[in-house]
This record gives structure tokens, sequence and C-alpha cells, in this order.
């Protein structure tokens, strides 16, 4: 198990690497889908297999297939002729410092142990309906939001 | 506690309403009665909220628990308002009456949008101080941010669009911070439900990782949350937020957005976590460098909205001290603070949608003598930024005044002193606007200038009989204080 949970976590590294990186706009949201995918790997491996397979579906499918289609719509995939200058310093520190806690942790025998829903036997209709009631109401209302968004940004006019 | 549990209802009930309403009917067509709608929702929340704060505290009891009317027959309870939330409720609700007053006059009739990203906006907040987990208070964060982006850019200019990505940059970096702060937390309190989480999560063993992941969540979200608030050094998105947003959206951004999304945060950590020095330490420090930074550079701008956003930063950082004193004194001058400057800071955006709509601009140094043209928006500014300025007998001065009662009664005299010392400088970026604004020589160029009419004039008027009348009153206010033994 503790290869697959390395496994996983090493492919989300090299493709959000790859992903920050890309000079392509698809390229960099396929990577992402990718990460989003071994993402859901862990979690599946990690015991929470109804997060892993809103993971999958939702963030490395639903959430691909949207920036795929905003990127052609607004021709983004087009690479620019001028050359740009990216911050390559930025996710290197970041890395280095998810690398240095990873060593700590590894050190320091850190254990996150088994708390709360995830961990606990309760199951996803008592989590979903029940425990987290709320957050699913904000959800509800945040897609209202992005509804609306599009709207404001796709249809209405520009001037004032 | 029936008509509790009916008022608590309207809270998420009216604004969703609302939203069905205004897609039902043509709003391009009905944009005044749309906008008039939404008005009587933030209306009908203000006294909903006033009528609960005093049948909760007639009550006697501390809180109210409460759920969607669908699961009220399951027996949950994953809501609540106390005192404190009902009194927040209620500012929500005055902000967002002076909001779609403006709304009236300077949003035009293809902004159909507009009526449903407030009630949204509206949504957000309220969910946020009916919640009763961090993470859910998130996820409503995330509610009225999204709004807030998008009301931002709404009319597709550059410097719309520019003014919500810089918003929407550092509201990502918030994300990160009060995710990766959460997850923290999580590690050792085993949820994030505010039942569970206690001062004790920092003390432990030394050198137990647990307790000091808990100290860097601590960190992590306190810095979230001061970036959503706009409060020095993490302020560089609110004014060009504020100014490239239409007046309307403005006054939500600098009126409540800001206190809900970022302070009532910080409220919530102070309240979880009282005692806690660290926390303490950093609220008075950032509250101090916010008072100076603020000011300095609302001293240096030449755009109205531009000083009154500035303004805004530097009272901030009045709000943060009121929380550092870290007594119940201390979170009573806090919230008072934030009802007296909501009034004022609404009241002089409402002053910027009057000029803008009569000049056509908002640079101060193409303006002067307005004063006998527009009378009442020139007194209404004047009043606004006295009481910010916290010049005696306006609502400003007293909630200023009981914050540094607050700090001097917690032994931090000092920062009393220096808080007091620093109030010289609103006073001088007060003086500034008034004299290039409204005292002086009429320009030629503004001899046909006439006041303005209509829901803006309203909402000024409104405002400032708010602003004098909360003044008048408040030593009711101290009385009560003085009679619970508070000061």
């Amino acid at each position: 198990m503790n290869v697959a949970i390395y496994i996983c976590l090493g492919a989300m590294l090299a493709f959000g690497f790859l992903s920050v990186l890309s000079r392509n706009l698809i390229n960099a949201a396929i990577s992402l889908a990718a990460v989003s995918a071994a993402c859901g790997v862990l979690m599946y491996v990690l015991g929470a297999h109804t997060a892993a397979i809103f993971e999958v579906s939702v963030c490395s499918g639903l959430v691909t297939v949207i920036f795929i289609s905003a990127v052609s719509l607004s021709n983004g995939d087009k690479q620019s002729s001028a050359p740009e200058k990216r911050a390559h310093l930025l996710p290197i520190i970041l890395i280095a410092i998810g690398g240095a806690l990873m060593i700590a942790a590894v050190l320091t025998g850190f254990t996150l142990g088994s708390h709360g829903p995830v961990g606990s036997a309760a199951s996803f209709d008592n989590v979903f309906w029940e425990t987290r009631q709320a957050d699913i109401f904000g959800q509800m209302i945040a897609i209202l939001a992005g509804a609306s968004a599009i709207v404001v940004f796709f249809k209405e006019s520009e001037k004032k | 506690m029936t008509a509790l549990r009916v008022i608590t209802q309207l809270f998420l009930a009216l604004p969703l309403l609302a939203i069905v309403v205004n897609n039902l009917i043509p709003r391009e067509t009905m944009r005044h009665a749309t906008i008039g709608m939404c008005a009587g929702v933030a209306g009908v929340q203000m006294l909903a909220a006033f009528a609960g704060f005093a049948m909760l505290a007639a009550s006697g009891k501390s809180s109210f628990n409460f759920a969607l009317a669908w699961d009220i027959a399951k027996g949950l309870n994953y809501f609540h308002v106390d005192l404190v939330t009902l009194f927040l409720l209620a500012c929500v609700g005055m902000v967002t009456l002076a909001s779609t007053l403006n709304a009236l006059t300077t949003i035009d009739d293809h902004r159909s949008s507009f009526t449903n990203l407030l009630m949204v906006m509206m949504l957000g907040m309220n969910g946020m101080l009916i919640v009763q987990d961090l993470f859910s208070l998130y996820v409503f964060m995330e509610v009225a941010g999204l709004a807030s982006f998008v009301m931002i850019g709404m009319y597709k200019s550059t410097r719309d669009l520019e003014g919500a990505f810089k918003y929407m940059t550092l509201s990502a970096l918030a994300t990160i911070f009060i995710l990766t702060g959460l997850s923290l937390l999580f590690i050792k309190a085993g949820s994030l439900s505010f039942s569970m989480l206690d001062p004790a999560l920092f003390s432990g063993t030394p050198g137990d990782p647990k307790t000091l992941l808990c100290w860097v969540a601590l960190v992590l979200l306190a810095s979230g949350y001061a970036i959503k608030s706009g409060v020095a050094p993490f302020h560089s998105w609110l004014p060009d937020a504020y100014e490239s947003a239409d007046t309307a959206v403005s006054i939500m951004l600098s009126g409540i957005v800001t206190k809900i999304a970022g302070v009532y945060s910080l409220i919530v950590l102070v309240r979880l976590f009282p005692g806690n020095a660290a926390l303490k330490t950093a609220l008075l420090v950032l509250g101090l460098f916010t008072i100076v930074v603020g000011a300095l550079l609302a001293l240096q701008q030449r755009n109205f909205k531009r000083v009154a956003a500035y303004s805004s930063v530097s009272q901030m950082g009045y709000l943060l001290l009121g929380l550092a004193a870290d007594t119940r004194l201390g979170l009573i001058a806090a919230l008072l603070y934030l009802l007296t400057h909501s009034l004022a800071k609404s009241a002089i955006f409402t002053n910027a949608a009057a000029l803008e709509q009569r000049l056509g601009t908002l640079d101060l140094d193409e303006m002067g003598g307005l004063q006998a043209k527009m009378p009442v928006t020139a007194f209404s500014s004047v009043c606004a930024f006295l009481s910010i300025a916290g010049v005696p007998p306006l609502a400003g001065f007293w909630s200023k005044l009981l914050i540094l009662i607050a700090l001097w009664s917690a032994g931090l005299k000092g920062i009393a002193a220096a808080a007091l010392l620093l109030s010289i400088l609103s006073g001088a970026y007060f003086l500034r606007v008034q004299k290039k604004a409204f005292f002086g020589k009429l320009k030629e160029r503004w001899n046909d200038v006439r006041e303005i009419t209509g829901g803006i004039k309203v909402a000024e008027i409104l405002l400032t009989i708010g602003t004098i009348g909360v003044g008048l009153g408040f030593p009711l206010v101290l009385i009560y204080l003085a009679q619970a033994g508070l000061i």
C-alpha cells in the first residue's frame, strides 16, 4: 500500500509541475486532470472511496471538459508569438517546502491517524445529507453564482 | 421561540426567493422593480435581525440553533445565531439596502444579473454568520467571494477586469492559506466544528508535531482572513477593486463584505481561542500597521473613491485593535465600530456615486466649491468623514472611544494612546478631501451642476440620519454597558 501512495504522490508532483510550467493551456488543463486522477487513486487507496469517485468524476473529468471548452472558445490554445516571462522559481520553492515537510514528517514518525466522517464508519448518506448539509447548501449557491457569472461574462453587453 | 424560528428561516429563504422571482420576470424591462424587491429583502432582513436580537436578549439564552425548514423534522440543528451574529445580520441588511438604493441609479438596464449576484452575495454572508463549522464558514466565504469577483468585473472594461483579477488572485492565496490551515487544525482536533475547537489544542507536550501544526494552522488562518479583510500588508487588491467596481458594488465590498469575510472570521478565531497571546499580538501589530499605512496612502490619493478605499484599510486597523483587547468589551467595541464604520463608509461611497453621476469624474483636483451646488451631498460627506475621524457627537466617535477604553482596561495603555494619536491622520485626509471637493471657490465648469436626486439622495439622507442618530443615541449603549459592569 505504501508503494501505491508514494507512486500517487510522485505522479501528483510531476503532473502538477507540468501543469504550472506548460506554455500550452490545453496541456496545462490535461496535466491538471492527471493530478486529480492521481489524487483520486490516492484517496481510494486511503479508504475514502466516495471522495475518490467525486475527485475523479468532477475534478478530473467535468472540470477538465469545462477548462478545455473555455480555452477553445477563447482561442487561448494558440501559442503566443511574443516570448513570456515565467516565474519558474515559485513552483520550485513550493515543491522544496513540500519536500522538506515530507522529510520532517518521516523523520519524526508523524502519523495522521483517523478522524471524523471520512475515517469513521459514518455512512455516505449520513455525511452528505446530515453532517455536511450546510456545505451542500453552500455548494448549491456557489453553482448559482457560477451560472450568474457565465451570464455576466458571455451574455451581457460590455459597455456601461 | 417560535417567532425566532420563523425569523431565522428568513435569512436564507428571502434572498433565495428573490433570486427565483428575479428570473421569472423580464429583468431588462423591470430593472427598478427587481432592484426594489432586493431593497425590500434587505430591509426585511435588517428589521428581522434586530427583532431576533431583541427576542434572544429578552429570552436570556445565548444562542438559538436551527436548520433548513425541511430538516427541522429530522431534529437537525446545523445552523445557529447568537447576539453577535444577529447584530451582524442586521448590518448585512442595512448595507445591502444602501447598495440597492444606489443601484437604482448606477446600474444600467443591461446588468440583469446584478440582482441575482447581490442576493447570492447576501446569502454567502448570511451563511457565514449562521454556520457552526470552520469548513462551512469557508464554503460560504467562497460564495460571497465568487459573487464579488463577478460584480467587480461586470462591466467588462479593462479597469473592471483588472480590479476583479487582482481581488481573485489574492483571494486564491487566502484560500490556499485557509484550506491548509483547516487541514492542519483537523489533524489534531479531528473536527472543524466550533464545539470541538478550544484553546487546549495549542497546549501539548513540548515538541509534539500536532501541536506545532496547530500553531502553523493559526498563522495560516489569521493570514488568510487578514487578506480577506484587506488589512495591511495584504491590502493591495482593495483600492483597485473598490475604484473599478460600480459604486453600488463598492458599497457592498467596503461596507460589509470585507467585514464579514475577513473581520467576522477573525472574530470567530478570537472567540474559539480566547487568551491566545500570539493571536492577540498579531492582531495588535497588524492593527497599528494597518492604521498608519492606510491613512498615509489615503493622504496621497487624487481620486475620491481611492481615498475612501484607503480610509477603509486604515479604519480596519481599529477593528483589529478592538479584537486584540481580547475582552468582552473589546468584542462589543469592535462590533459597534463595524456598525458605525459601515454607516459612514456606505455614505461616503454614496457621495462618490452622486459626484460621479453629476460631474462624470472623481478626480479631486478637478472638483472644488461643490458645497453650493450639492449641499445634501456635501453635508452627508462632512458628517460621514467626521464620524470616521472620530469627532463627537457622531457615531464613529463613540465606537472609537469604546475601542480605546477596551484597550486601556485590558492593560494595553500604550497601544490605546498610539491609536488615539493616529486618529489625527484620519482627520488629515478628511480635511484634504472636503477642502478639494466641496469647499473653496466653485470652478466655472461646474456652474450648471445640480444636486443628485432619486435613490442616491434618499440613501445619502438615510445614512446621514443613521450616523447622527446612532451618535446621539450612543450614550444609552454606554449606560447599558456601565450597568452590565463592562465599563
